[in-house]
């Protein structure tokens, strides 16, 4: 269980998070929507260590990921995802998905020189979890593609396939259905909610109302730094003041 | 013709280790290492000095590799959390400090005007062996070192080191010990150039800090460019070509184009930046890569 | 007292290094690389004006002014036709291609000019006496010219719209475009006049020590310690830690060994990384 204490996170004197609570449980999914500017990235990126928050706590199972760099976050399984793709361009989808599984000590110098039998049958199964994902994520066809080459959409989907090799408890999606062909969508929408059912514990941002809706158990809205609205999607879509709030962006 | 062939040889293999030891770090973790020749020179004098000293080959050349290893965390430590502009022009000075401090310290290093007599490898055998002897030698040390580091590279390690060049958010986020990976890249490389280095020393038998200019490191780096960033086969090609176009431009005179040595040396160096400056517009992945289209 | 001229000597070198490195510094904000053969300008400014002192302008500051003119060409050539095709690129490939173009001017310098040391022959002036330090009337000069060249340039980026026009640039290129700024005229007029003061700094330095291929390369270190001491971009911050730095390097080059010189500005550098990363008036973080 994920639970975000009061956070504040600032740019000299731009505050962009001020004060932001709440919590994700295991096989639930958040959604977190909001206007352009009302600090979604910037709470992924608090919680998982790329920007510390300046004041408020971050805890995972009642252990704070307080002063922790983003990769030991992620060791602990907070993994996030970026909302504009950060593939590694020079690989191939399917080693970019190896890298990703590849967690220590299989990644060290001494495996790498001395590993013998143990390794290699870890380096199997950790092929053999990449061949599954790319199939759930239909990317099997551009396995051998360098990583650079793949359409905006494909590039979303090795972004949410490599934070899942990591094998997260907790995962934070970016913005996942940006980019990503309509028809695909619902089956990643169908992926996500397998995810779910598996034990993850998800947060996904997103831009697509309806997407939203159709996937998540809670929603929280996020107006400039600060939390809205917490409910029930339906709660939420009948909430006036988030209409205003989406209003009056567009409008400001 | 052979001695002079195998003279040529030796030279180039001890520049390929170089080369190999800035393909890891730049190669394959995306480090601007501007201050390569600092650790050659660390290799060089650390083993010369101690086998001055009554120490075996063996030995110093062993703590020639120590010590550039361990030479290369505190260069480490201080850049590499920042942007990689700094760490290029700082690894710079650093080279340059290492050089001032081989300079100033004669009591240790002999300063300005050299160590020599260093002992020689095979120093028991007779005149004409001992250069092929230490061309066998060192073919053997590339072998060897580019083995392991084929090995290590096309293990997870080396995955992870490409993960952190490529995107080193990306790697952070997905549980990469960025700054750890790029630290080992350097120590691990830093340690080949010691002891490419200690090669040197043993070869050459007289060591000077002006052997460790600047030029050194910008000669590996073209060598690894032009050969193609990456891979190593590519990166020994690109070795080779830059000492035959070294080594064959000193014929340029022999075949009637009069110019004395210095305009000789200065015309290189012309040609060399003029190949990188294309090199970077028109080729940028080297001359031995295919250009990737899309 | 020997603190004081210690401490006088240094603010000449430390305004000459200025020079340098503001163009340095400018640079490294607009285009986000830094340029290795920045400082080789330097040289080529030097070597420009000896060759038009000693033939058809023997006017020096004439000559120096033309001197100047020719590496601003030379700047902004190396921009039009180089630097500009690879806008947008990772740093390493435009550092590398600095490199390259660094090793074409001064190489070439060599090749034509050769190694040796050359000098302008300029009148020996006697040295003139401030209560207790003694300076030379090039030196006065120098440090003149220079506090009104950054005058110049602080007046102008802070109260002119060509100012905030260049300021505007450096923090969002991508809205400035938007916003109607000419951003290609803009950094014409950047490296133009980047390449203006470092021929500055080169003729300045000439006149001072003496003419060599390596008279620039042996400024980089220097120019990049006052450029991050100073903080990236800030006129003034580059201009007051130069002068820190020459009086810095002063001090060790008379206290404790020339040839360490080097090194104290190494120290620095270290220094500043260590204890404040943004320079004394910078506004970007260094780490990443």
């Amino acid at each position: 269980m994920l639970s975000v204490t009061d956070i504040h996170v600032s740019f000299g004197p731009l505050k962009v998070l001020r004060g932001i609570s709440f919590q994700a449980q295991p096989r639930k999914i958040l959604g977190i929507i909001g206007p352009n500017g009302a600090g979604k990235s910037t709470l992924f990126s608090a919680i998982s260590g790329f920007y510390p928050p300046n004041k408020g706590t971050v805890k995972l199972n009642d252990e704070s990921l307080h002063r922790l760099r983003p990769d030991q976050i992620a060791s602990k399984g907070v993994v996030r995802t970026f909302q504009v793709p950060r593939e590694f361009g020079d690989m191939t989808v399917l080693q970019n998905l190896l890298v990703a599984g590849s967690s220590h000590p299989i990644d060290s110098i001494m495996a790498g020189l001395f590993g013998g039998r143990k390794v290699a049958e870890a380096q199997a199964r950790i092929l053999e979890r990449a061949h599954q994902m790319l199939e759930r994520l239909n990317l099997t066809v551009v396995a051998n593609n360098r990583a650079r080459a793949l359409s905006g959409g494909q590039k979303k989907l090795l972004e949410l396939g490599r934070a899942l090799m990591v094998q997260p408890k907790v995962l934070l999606v970016d913005e996942p259905f940006a980019g990503v062909a309509p028809a695909l969508r619902d089956q990643l929408v169908d992926h996500l909610r397998g995810l779910r059912e598996e034990g993850l514990c998800l947060l996904v941002v997103e831009h697509d109302i309806e997407a939203i809706m159709q996937l998540s158990d809670r929603v929280c809205v996020m107006v400039e730094g600060t939390m809205l609205i917490e409910g029930s999607p339906a709660e939420v879509q009948a909430d006036a003041r988030v209409l205003d709030a989406y209003l009056g962006a567009v409008t400001s | 013709m052979t001695a002079y062939l195998v003279a040529i040889g030796i030279i180039a293999l001890i520049y390929v280790l170089l080369a190999l030891s800035l393909n890891l770090q730049w190669g394959h973790t995306g480090l601007i290492n501007f201050g390569l020749v600092a650790f050659f020179a660390i290799g060089a004098y650390v083993s010369g000095i101690l086998s001055l000293n009554g120490w075996p080959i063996v030995l110093s050349m062993t703590a020639a590799v120590l010590a550039a290893a361990v030479a290369a965390w505190p260069l480490g430590r201080l850049t590499l959390t920042l942007k990689e502009d700094y760490l290029a022009v700082i690894a710079v000075g650093f080279s340059e400090v290492v050089r001032s401090v081989l300079e100033n310290e004669s009591w240790l290093t002999g300063g300005p005007s050299g160590l020599p007599g260093v002992p020689r490898l095979y120093a028991q055998a007779p005149a004409g062996m001992r250069d092929m002897l230490m061309f066998m030698t060192l073919v053997i040390a590339v072998i060897v070192v580019f083995a392991l580091l084929q090995r290590l590279l096309r293990s997870p390690f080396g995955g992870s080191l490409r993960g952190v060049r490529d995107n080193e958010m990306a790697a952070a986020a997905l549980g990469k010990n960025v700054v750890s990976f790029k630290t080992r890249s350097l120590v691990l490389g830093s340690g080949i150039a010691g002891l490419a280095g200690a090669f040197y020393a043993h070869y050459l038998t007289f060591i000077s800090p002006e052997q460790f200019t600047p030029d050194v490191t910008f000669n590996v780096w073209i060598a690894v460019i032009i050969g193609g960033s990456g891979r190593n086969i590519g990166v020994i090609l690109g070795t080779f070509l830059l000492i035959v176009f070294l080594e064959g431009t000193r014929f340029l005179n022999d075949i009637g184009i009069g110019l004395d040595g210095s305009q000789l040396g200065a015309l290189r160096f012309i040609l060399i930046g003029l190949a990188l400056v294309l090199c970077m517009l028109y080729r940028p992945a080297g001359l031995f890569v295919k250009p990737e289209r899309g | 007292m020997p603190v004081l001229q210690t401490i006088a000597d240094g603010i000449a070198n430390g305004a000459i290094l200025a020079l340098l490195a503001v163009g340095l510094s400018v640079i490294f904000r607009l285009n986000k690389f830094v340029n290795v053969a920045h400082v080789d300008m330097a040289t080529v400014g030097a070597y420009a004006t000896l060759v038009l002192f000693t033939s058809v302008l023997p006017i020096f500051w004439l000559a120096a002014i033309a001197g100047v003119a020719v590496v601003a060409t030379i700047g902004y050539l190396s921009h039009r036709l180089v630097y500009r095709r690879l806008r947008g690129q990772r740093s390493i490939t435009l550092i590398i291609t600095s490199i390259g173009v660094a090793f074409i001017l001064r190489y070439l310098v060599t090749f034509i000019w050769g190694s040796n040391q050359q000098a302008f022959s300029l009148p020996l002036m006697r040295a003139v006496r401030l209560s207790d330090i003694r300076m030379s009337p090039y030196d006065l000069v120098i440090i003149a010219l220079a506090c009104a060249i950054f005058l110049g340039l602080f007046l102008v980026m802070r109260y002119t719209s060509l100012g905030r026009a260049l300021r505007a640039v450096a923090d969002n290129p991508d809205l400035a475009r938007v916003a109607g700024l000419q951003t290609q005229k803009l950094l014409t007029i950047v490296w133009l006049a980047a390449s203006a003061l470092a021929g500055v700094g080169g003729v300045l330095l000439a006149v001072k020590t003496v003419i060599t291929p390596y008279l620039g390369w042996a400024m980089l270190l220097p120019a990049f310690a006052a450029m991050i001491f100073g903080g990236v971009g800030s006129i003034g911050g580059t201009f007051l830690a130069a002068i820190l730095i020459g009086i810095v390097s002063e001090f060790a080059a008379m206290y404790w060994l020339p040839t360490y010189r080097l090194a104290a500005i190494f120290g620095v550098i270290v220094l500043v990384l260590i204890v404040r990363p943004q320079g004394l008036f910078g506004v970007k973080a260094v780490a990443k």
